[in-house]
């Protein structure tokens, strides 16, 4: 199979865009030569050669390039890089959950319909996956500023929420192809031979499926993506945040600061001030257009493999 | 007296459609001895493949045994657990099925498929897997075994796929094979030679068979004894000498006289009118034997095997019907 999808021109061309920008954002104070912690440092303001404040934050692409900075100050760029291996990796991570639950899940009970699961992903299929896991996150949000949640427990369970938003309807989708591949006559020969169902899933069915949840896992991890970045608009950040009071004394601003540096976070913290600094937002949604872009480009791939497999 | 190796009694197998249950076997018995061919004959849909099936416990999600009992070698198959279940298919009864394209997984080596059986039953060790199967390939009639062993099924004939089909069924050396039409995709210069190596296997292995067909022609060459099959009843049963020399049921009748002669010249093949089993007068009865049907109006009615002349049953509606044959 990953021979087969070696020979998609999309699938490579997507595969090496999102390998290179991990590649990059692990590794890009080495390979710019700059300093992290000097680069993602907060600049309240420019001063000029004798010490005079020249311009506050936030600076547009024309004053600190290549994209700017964000209200507190801090370069996009470099948040934007070092933000996409969270970002990426959160997304990766919520697809192969989901994958791998709702795979397990139907495999458990491969003879059932789930029929109930149906009905539930029928009735919840307009609502936007982005207000139910808002109105799970939120709650979740609160309990842990009342109950002074660890940051990695508050991830996990984030993590848990959006995991589970989307194994139903994955559920449904691989009961559907599981039962088909099920009912093959080489199966019941299989079986007819004596095999034991475990035997059956992990050298019949499981390969059998598998350019279908290559297909299906990067297009979860998009699915994730658009989430995310829905999210970040609906300020909920993966992680929480903390609170950094911008202005002054008598005219306080309260500015949260997603605690994780991914790319929802950066919309969603300057949402608010997307007239004021259109540059803010419009960076890490670029970010997110290519990478989706990329994604794309892989499932278009893995979708002429399998159609070359069907003829 | 031969010892009976398999012996059906009273199978009933119902599926549930769409909160409607349907009997696709009912009341069926046989038996099959060791060392013998045992035909089960009808149309499609007449649950021949449902009863093979029901041996092995491998019905389809929806189906289930409503009552008999299925005895194998002293083991009452219906009772037995799963796990005993595994421990019998493939080891002691397998199954070879019509479809060799479907039957095999396309995107698995040939080789590798023929050695699961013997790996689940684990009787040969794991390094002599490869030349097990070279052996069975070459039993099978593979004049090259080592360049098929590592083909996948698309690069084979039909007539191929379905020696490869039988090499997975002997692997484990079963006593009972069931061949479920085994020769119905392909043609009839390969018919013969498929149908030979499963009555090789038998008469080598003293095994018996469970020989499913639609086609008169290939019991009266292998089979030593007849089951005719009609809408989930067995309607008659016999030799396969008396089945040919004295049919009784008009289905079995039917089925024999729609075998092309050569001596009638241009004669119209004969068929089976089955506008019968479609129309609603009938309420249900699968078919309407013409010799009684003025007589049964209640189609309704239940039906019995009598015994005819000495082990020679046929279905009837009641024994009315059987003094009016004579």
């Amino acid at each position: 199979m990953i021979i087969k999808l070696m020979k998609q021109p999309q699938f490579v061309i997507g595969m090496l865009f999102i390998a290179c920008l991990l590649i990059f954002s692990f590794y890009w104070p080495s390979l710019l030569d700059v300093n992290k912690k000097e680069s993602l440092k907060l600049l309240d303001f420019l001063y000029d050669k004798d010490g005079k404040v020249i311009g506050a934050a936030p600076f547009p692409p024309s004053e600190i390039p290549p994209f700017g900075t964000d209200l507190a100050g801090k370069q996009l760029f470099y948040q934007v890089i070092d933000g996409a291996k969270y970002t990426i990796i959160i997304a990766i991570v919520i697809a192969f959950f989901r994958i791998l639950f709702s795979v397990g899940i139907t495999l458990l009970n491969p003879k059932s319909n789930f029929s109930y699961l149906n009905d539930i992903v029928q009735a919840t299929l307009y609502i936007p996956t982005a207000i139910l896991a808002y109105l799970f996150m939120n709650a979740l949000l609160v309990k842990s500023e009342l109950d002074s949640m660890s940051f990695s427990k508050l991830i996990v369970l984030q993590a848990l929420i959006l995991i589970g938003i989307g194994v139903p309807p994955l559920i449904s989708t691989f009961s559907r192809e599981i039962k088909t591949i099920l009912n093959r006559d080489y199966i019941i020969n299989t079986f007819a031979l004596g095999s034991k169902k475990s035997y059956v899933y992990f050298k019949h069915v499981l390969p059998e499926l598998s350019t279908k949840l290559f297909l299906l896992f990067a297009q979860q991890v998009i699915q994730s993506l658009i989430l995310l970045a829905h999210l970040g608009v609906l300020t909920i950040f993966i992680g929480g945040s903390r609170t950094l009071m911008l202005g002054d004394f008598l005219d306080p601003m309260p500015y949260n600061i997603p605690l994780a540096g991914e790319w929802a976070g950066i919309i969603g913290m300057s949402f608010s001030k997307l007239q004021a600094a259109p540059w803010v937002i419009l960076t890490p949604l670029s970010f997110f257009a290519i990478t989706i872009f990329a994604l794309n480009l892989m499932v278009q791939g893995i979708q002429n493999c399998l159609e070359t497999n069907k003829t | 007296m031969n010892q009976s190796i398999l012996h059906i009694k009273d199978l009933r197998v119902s599926f549930n459609q769409h909160k409607d249950k349907m009997n696709a076997v009912t009341d069926v018995s046989l038996q099959i001895d060791k060392g013998q061919t045992v035909a089960l004959i009808g149309e499609s849909g007449s649950g021949k493949s449902i009863t093979s099936l029901s041996v092995l416990k491998l019905l389809p999600s929806n189906g289930k045994i409503e009552k008999g009992t299925i005895t194998f070698n002293g083991k009452d198959l219906i009772q037995q657990s799963e796990t005993n279940m595994r421990k019998i298919r493939g080891n002691e009864i397998s199954m070879i099925f019509q479809d060799a394209i479907a039957s095999l997984n396309p995107n698995m080596k040939v080789g590798v498929q023929i050695t699961e059986g013997l790996k689940y039953h684990k009787l040969v060790p794991k390094s002599d897997l490869k030349q097990e199967a070279l052996q069975l390939l070459e039993q099978v009639g593979f004049k090259n075994p080592s360049h098929v062993y590592s083909q996948y099924p698309s690069q084979l004939s039909g007539g191929m796929k379905q020696r490869i089909l039988i090499a997975m069924a002997i692997s484990c050396k079963p006593q009972l094979i069931i061949a479920d039409e085994p020769t119905t995709s392909l043609d009839v210069t390969i018919q013969r030679q498929v149908l030979d190596l499963i009555d090789q296997y038998k008469t080598d292995r003293d095994a018996s068979v469970l020989l499913i067909t639609h086609d008169f022609g290939v019991v009266a060459e292998y089979a030593d004894w007849v089951y005719v099959m009609l809408g989930g009843h067995i309607v008659e049963s016999a030799d396969v000498f008396t089945i040919f020399k004295n049919p009784v049921h008009p289905y079995t009748k039917a089925l024999i006289g729609s075998i092309p002669n050569p001596e009638n010249g241009q004669e119209r093949l004969k068929s089976i009118k089955d506008y019968t089993f479609e129309n609603v007068g009938y309420e249900g009865r699968r078919f309407a034997p013409e010799t009684y049907s003025y007589e049964s109006k209640a189609f309704n009615a239940p039906s019995s095997l009598f015994e005819v002349e000495p082990l020679h049953y046929v279905r009837f509606f009641n024994e009315r019907e059987v003094i009016s044959l004579g």
